[in-house]
């Protein structure tokens, strides 16, 4: 524990351990910020739509069959879309050529 | 200290270092305790109230119906969520801006249930001292015993709490008989394993990182602190320089401060921070370092508050200022929404009529030369018992409704689709006109309600 800090930088263990703990971090970022926006998305959209009445045929769907699962599998569509967003979102910021270049100067340094 | 390298690199190893709080006795303990008790003895009893023969509170996603107490609410009434969320947000920032981080440290619902599960982790693994002893002992009988007891007590609990809040959605006694019965369908065991889990995780495992990593909150709540704003800090004039002393030497005569560097502040902190070190993002205001030191300053005989709640402006030697405009500004924000609100529930209408157009034909003409177009109509009674209603329309001159049935009957806290043909003469006219569609109540004049639509003759 009392190892200075210069020599925590010394090491490629330290370095990958720090690595993986940031990239669990991000996945739990890009998880929970598309969470939370599906949620709002599926409370906003089926306060107007009736899951019941869904569907391009007069029968409803199976997957409507009964409200509940109709709102649960319509959550989980909004949450795969609002996933790529923020998975897209998180990719082009840490692979914007600037930054990674200031952050390779950085690590250089 | 003298560590073995290779521990020493282990030890950076970790992910992340787990925090384990020490237990505190004190004024804000006590009164997290309370809110505490008071927030979950509400979560998990509220379901069960009744109220005039029905869940007192009950999100029916099912049925598509709110009930909140009396009131009963579709998803026509959907606004007001809306209001009622901003109405939240701006509370939010009043007290923020107020009290700093009050909801973190005593009303998130993420630090009451980490409290609970706190609990249940000092009930079967010890005090902090023993559980970091536990942590780092072999596995053994005792440890897997007093582990397996943790996880069955939080695995109940976390069980517990899903059941609880699918409870709000779904009614709760229906919901208990069908786990008793087996009889759940899919999606109900889905959403009571998926919230007892999350619970689990946030509660259990997660913890201080859920605050540091995922919450929007901590990170822009600096935008709504000012100088005058209450935070916790560490009076650092009167502290430093830190150092232990004996047992009665004026430890001023050597030039030392108030703090006795006990690092009691740092193992109380559920963050795992240093609050010495001044205000930091990770700190959530949960006052566990204040009730540590106050003990501590206890003991060795000097005044509390070596930390403390303050403000930026009275560490600074400045009067404290309470009514900012700012604060005056989200307070009357808050009670023009809060009127408003009540205004619009206490008036609302208890019925509703939606028109839609029938979508397969815009007109049709009849043998007697009139033109007809057809509507679906959704008549909703939001009142707590049935009427009966006429539909007429208005404003479109020789006008004539002919439906299924001359009056339409809608059951108590019922939504009823009408499909209604309306006839008027088309001699001279063209286009477009809107007029108004109006469900008369035939039971109580007085109520009704309308709704405009659009009327196509012959192009």
């Amino acid at each position: 524990m009392t190892q200075a800090p210069d020599k925590r930088w010394r090491s490629a263990r330290w370095r990958s351990a720090r690595r993986r703990e940031r990239l669990w971090q991000d996945i739990g970022i890009v998880v929970w910020a598309s969470f939370l926006a599906a949620c709002v998305e599926t409370m906003t959209f089926f306060a107007y739509f009736d899951p019941a009445m869904l569907g391009l045929h007069e029968i409803p769907s199976a997957w409507v069959a009964n409200r509940l699962a109709g709102y649960s599998v319509g959550f989980f569509i909004f949450w795969g879309f609002t996933l790529c967003a923020a998975l897209l979102t998180a990719y082009l910021i840490n692979s914007h050529p600037r930054r990674s270049r200031t952050r390779a100067d950085r690590e250089a340094r | 200290m003298s560590v073995d390298p290779g521990t020493a690199e282990q030890s950076f190893y970790a992910p992340h270092q787990k925090v384990y709080p020490r237990e505190v006795s004190g004024r804000f303990a006590r009164l997290r305790s309370l809110a505490v008790t008071v927030l979950l003895g509400s979560f998990y009893l509220m379901p069960w109230v009744q109220w005039s023969g029905r869940q007192a509170l009950l999100f029916d996603l099912p049925a598509r119906k709110f009930f909140v107490f009396g009131l009963t609410f579709f998803p026509q009434d959907f606004f007001l969520l809306t209001w009622l969320l901003i109405m939240a947000a701006l509370s939010l920032f009043f007290f923020t801006a107020l009290a700093g981080r009050l909801w973190c440290g005593f009303a998130c619902p993420q630090t009451v249930w980490t409290e609970a599960f706190l609990w249940m982790e000092r009930l079967t693994e010890g005090k902090r001292a023993q559980r970091m002893k536990l942590d780092s002992a072999p596995w053994g009988a005792a440890k897997i015993f007093r582990k397996a007891s943790k996880q069955l007590l939080w695995l109940s609990f976390a069980a517990f709490t899903g059941f609880t809040f699918v409870g709000f959605f779904v009614p709760i006694h229906d919901l208990a008989a069908g786990i008793a019965s087996a009889t759940l369908s899919f999606w109900e065991y889905f959403w009571v394993g998926f919230y007892g889990l999350a619970t689990y995780g946030n509660a259990g495992f997660l913890r201080e990182q859920v605050c540091k990593y995922m919450c929007p909150y901590a990170r822009f709540q600096s935008a709504m602190f000012d100088r005058n704003t209450l935070i916790i800090s560490y009076d650092t004039a009167r502290g430093e320089p830190r150092g232990a002393r004996g047992r009665g030497v004026d430890y001023k005569a050597q030039g030392l401060g108030d703090c006795v560097d006990c690092t009691l502040c740092v193992q109380a902190c559920p963050t795992g921070i240093d609050i010495r070190k001044g205000l930091q993002y990770e700190c959530i205001a949960c006052a566990a370092c204040i009730d540590a030191c106050d003990t501590v300053m206890d003991k060795v005989g000097t005044p509390r508050g070596l930390v403390r709640y303050s403000t930026q402006a009275e560490i600074d030697g400045a009067p404290l200022r309470v009514l900012r405009p700012r604060i005056v500004l989200y307070a009357c924000g808050l009670l023009l929404l809060l009127a408003g609100f009540i205004y619009v529930v206490s008036v609302r209408s208890p019925v509703q009529l939606d028109v839609l157009r029938d979508r397969n034909a815009l007109f049709r003409e009849l043998d007697d030369e009139r033109i007809e177009n057809v509507f679906s109509v959704r008549i909703i009674n939001k009142d707590q018992r049935p009427h009966v209603f006429k539909l007429v329309a208005e404003g479109l001159p020789g006008a004539q409704i002919d439906s299924e049935f001359p009056t339409q009957s809608v059951a108590a806290e019922d939504v009823k689709n009408v499909a209604v043909r309306v006839r008027a003469g088309g001699d001279d006219r063209h286009g477009g006109h809107d007029f108004t569609l109006r469900a008369q109540s035939v039971d109580q004049p007085g109520l009704n309600a309308s709704s405009r639509a659009r009327f196509f003759f012959e192009p």
